[in-house]
């Protein structure tokens, strides 16, 4: 019994020596943070989804572009990437058709300018911390395995002193050990599914803005006429 | 100039913030409840390895606990070649103190009559250092000639020298030749115990057999015993290996000696007419082959066609057995041979 209460996983990360703790406290640390980010990402991307999908409902329903960008301006608080992006192309339109002297190519460039300037900004909001989930899943395996690795020195080291080799004196300082392995890889599998699902959504959502951006110029360009 | 516009920004605050901060705690509430469960389930089966661990532990203590028997047992089982030479130099110390009173008995008659006939001290001191210096010599040389020889010989110069007191020489002879006669019945006296001593030790043999073999089943229960423990009883096995090595030598010995007995019995062919269970020593000397290079009779069983035939039985069986242990072998063996065994 005293055995296996030695072996309890509180035990083992108690008793392990200072640099693997630390490298444990690290690495749940950043196992925290990366499924924090990877749950704010989820909402995020969930909501942006179906608030691109509500306004691309909305743009192509055939209303009034103008009304859209009035609803657009008085809720902005509930207002989706798209249709800030509108939002910022159809300012920057209704602003230059007002100047008389202006060529239509120009007004159409300076919406599309507007609307990439809100495009980039959209996309850097949706993609932050998903760095942060890339750098999780690459290096926190290698931390836990550096923080393995050393509880295996420092026990293989207290086994010399030993001078009887047995499984007993290793299988503590080992299994300490590779708590370290284990907080790592917990944090770094979601880690890594995380940032390639969400990757692939965000491309999604981006190419997504991407043709409304074209689409939108080609609206405003026909309105110039 | 017109007034810039604010930058539509996508909103700062975040309003997943929350849930999934309480999300993210839960996750890690889920894990460590998980390891915590899951460590202690895969945790309990190593743990009942680790008491078979214990319990295998007391086990080579119970195991050594015959150690010790073994080890007394040794110094028993040593003496077992001994004691073969053992009865010839026990047999033959007691005739010297046997014929030592006939010796002293010897002078007392001869300074009675001798200083009265003839002061002469010449003679006198001759035949007393004859005497004396000759029966020591006699249980060392156990033929029954020599020490009427040497009796002979003090009497002859006793004659050459004093003739005249024949009578007195008379007596001196026949109180001389009486102690011989005692001799030699002592000598059968001493032949007789031999038998007698050597039963007792093929007792002390076969009480050594049963220790043996009862520390052979002692052996075996722990080596069954120690077949269950792991790796920890490894140290104790090693002793215990030891124990065996040094019992096995122990075994080794009583079965060389078996088994070179037994060779030379099943060569041999009893001459007809032998009475009682008379023992002959004989000395075997051999090449590290097993040869037999060379046999002498140490002490004869009193029918020289026994001993011819058991001297013809040890060379007919000439490559000897080798001993299991290669440290046992010795070039000079002892080999008491008796033609009927009890």
């Amino acid at each position: 019994m005293n055995v296996a209460q030695d072996l309890s996983i509180l035990h083992l990360i108690l008793n392990a020596s200072a640099v693997v703790q630390a490298v444990m406290l690290l690495l749940a640390g950043v196992s925290f943070m990366s499924w924090y980010y990877i749950f704010r990402k989820w909402f995020t991307v969930k909501a942006a989804r179906a608030q691109t999908e509500q306004f691309e409902r909305d743009f192509w329903s055939g209303g009034d572009l103008n009304s859209l960008y009035q609803s657009a301006i008085n809720d902005r608080h509930s207002t989706g990437n798209m249709e800030r992006i509108f939002e910022a192309g159809f300012r920057e339109f209704t602003k230059l058709r007002s100047q008389k002297n202006l060529d239509p190519k120009d007004v159409i460039d300076g919406s599309r300018r507007a609307m990439r300037a809100t495009y980039q900004r959209e996309m850097d909001s949706i993609d932050s911390h998903l760095a942060f989930l890339a750098s999780v899943g690459s290096v926190s395996p290698y931390v836990g395995l550096f923080g393995t690795v050393w509880g295996i020195m420092h026990s293989f080291r207290g086994l010399s002193n030993v001078g009887q080799a047995t499984l007993a004196a290793v299988a503590p300082g080992i299994a300490e050990a590779l708590v370290a392995t284990a907080i790592g890889l917990f944090a770094a599998i979601p880690a890594v599914v995380a940032y390639n699902r969400f990757a692939h959504e965000i491309d999604r959502l981006s190419s997504r803005f991407e043709s409304f951006m074209e689409e939108f110029s080609n609206i405003l360009q026909r309105q110039m006429r | 100039m017109e007034a810039v516009e604010p930058i539509i920004r996508p909103p700062q605050e975040d309003p997943a913030k929350w849930p999934s901060l309480a999300l993210a705690a839960t996750v890690h509430a889920l894990l460590i409840g998980a390891l915590f469960l899951g460590v202690q389930w895969k945790s309990k089966p190593p743990s009942a390895v680790e008491v078979e661990v214990w319990r295998s532990a007391p086990t080579p203590i119970a195991a050594s606990q015959p150690e010790p028997k073994p080890e007394p047992s040794q110094p028993e089982a040593k003496p077992e070649p001994r004691p073969e030479p053992r009865p010839t130099p026990k047999a033959e110390p007691k005739p010297p103190t046997k014929p030592a009173p006939v010796a002293e008995s010897r002078p007392e008659p001869k300074p009675e009559p001798k200083p009265e006939p003839k002061p002469p001290a010449k003679a006198v001191p001759k035949p007393e250092p004859k005497v004396e210096a000759k029966p020591p010599v006699k249980p060392d040389i156990p033929l029954k000639e020599p020490p009427r020889k040497a009796e002979a010989k003090p009497k002859e110069t006793a004659k050459k020298e004093e003739p005249k007191p024949k009578e007195a020489l008379r007596k001196e002879e026949t109180k001389a030749k009486e102690p011989p006669a005692k001799e030699s019945t002592r000598k059968d006296d001493v032949r007789k115990p031999e038998p007698e001593r050597r039963p007792d030790f093929s007792d002390q043999l076969a009480r050594e057999q049963k220790e043996l073999q009862q520390n052979k089943a002692e052996q075996k229960a722990a080596q069954d015993r120690r077949s269950r423990a792991d790796a920890e009883a490894r140290l104790s096995r090693q002793l215990q290996a030891e124990q065996a090595a040094a019992a096995e030598n122990k075994r080794g010995l009583a079965e060389y000696i078996d088994k070179v007995r037994g060779k030379i019995r099943g060569n041999i062919s009893l001459p007809p007419g032998i009475q009682g269970n008379p023992q002959a020593v004989f000395e075997v000397t051999q090449l590290p082959t097993g040869e037999v290079l060379d046999v002498k009779v140490r002490r004869s069983s009193g029918n020289p066609a026994l001993d011819a035939a058991v001297e013809r039985a040890i060379r007919k069986s000439s490559p000897l057995p080798k001993p299991a242990q290669p440290e046992l072998f010795s070039r000079v063996l002892s080999i008491p041979y008796k033609p009927h065994d009890d």
